[in-house]
């Protein structure tokens, strides 16, 4: 069978000393990285469950007055859908940082490979997120102007 | 024994998946940094086409009790966010770049180069959360 020379040109690329000594440094930062932001996600959800309480609780004591209580159900959601993509976000850069930190540990390319990929889904998933986001600008704006 | 650290450092090859999935975060990394640039310099367009609002806005913050030196600190605070999210970006884009000339001309060189840029990108993302979380508790206490 004939060999692929862009195959073959591929497998020229080695982790030597310098790549390494980098790729330990980027995969230690993101670990900590994905930790902090996973700790501000859970935080984030705590602030949004105490302020949503107490705006509940000043609804309720204004209810009285015939001021009736905003629909919040957008909020949860919305506070959900974030929480979730942090959830999803920490997994996959935790899974680069431990994969490329223990497959440089043991000189195990399986593992570099996982962590690769696992930085790959995380940075995936940002770009999705902003093409969602993108989209959702764009109607938005298309709906005002349309009202206008 | 020279001759057994060079053969250490020197035994792991990166595969075509490897590379492939090295192309991919440097395709998604470049899409994303773009993006965010490019809404970045929206929200600043608007900003300055929208300065006398903006101003109008300082104005009335400053009618509900908030100083000079307060509203200096405030914008003290937006400008440096402005600066931490540009360079965010910009090691983003780096490290993207950096990636993908490493690949193409396949230099470990510029891969090393590429994650040094990661490394940065990694450790202003941890000092935006590490603030994001002090912020959220001052709203808690």
């Amino acid at each position: 069978m004939e060999s692929n020379p862009q195959e073959s040109t591929l497998f020229e690329l080695q982790y030597d000393e310098e790549l390494k000594s980098s790729l330990q440094g980027a995969a230690k930062w993101a670990g900590m990285a994905a930790l902090v932001s996973f700790i501000s996600t859970i935080i984030g959800m705590v602030s949004f469950f105490i302020q949503r309480a107490k705006m509940q609780a000043m609804y309720r004591e204004y209810a009285e007055y015939g001021i009736s209580q905003p629909a919040m159900n957008s909020g949860m959601i919305s506070a959900l859908i974030s929480f979730v993509i942090g959830v999803l976000l920490f997994v996959f850069l935790m899974k680069f940082s431990r994969k490329t930190k223990s497959g440089l540990e043991s000189n195990d390319g399986y593992l570099l490979n996982e962590g690769f990929s696992g930085l790959a889904v995380y940075f995936r998933i940002i770009g999705i997120v902003l093409i969602i986001a993108i989209i959702f600008i764009l109607l938005a704006l298309l709906a005002i102007m349309g009202q206008a | 024994m020279d001759q057994q650290q060079e053969s250490s450092l020197f035994d792991i090859q990166m595969d075509v998946d490897a590379q492939t999935s090295l192309l991919s975060i440097s395709k998604w990394a470049k899409f994303v940094a773009i993006t965010g640039i490019i809404i970045g310099a929206i929200v600043l367009i608007l900003a300055s086409a929208y300065g006398p609002q903006i101003i109008q806005a300082f104005t009335s913050l400053f009618s509900i009790g908030m100083n000079q030196e307060e509203a200096g600190m405030l914008i003290a605070i937006l400008v440096i966010a402005v600066l931490m999210v540009s360079f965010w970006l910009y090691f983003l884009l780096r490290t993207s770049s950096l990636l993908n000339r490493g690949l193409e001309s396949r230099s470990s060189a510029q891969l090393a180069a590429g994650f040094r840029s990661m490394r940065v990108y990694f450790v202003i993302s941890f000092i935006m959360s590490l603030l994001s979380i002090l912020s959220a508790l001052s709203d808690l206490i």
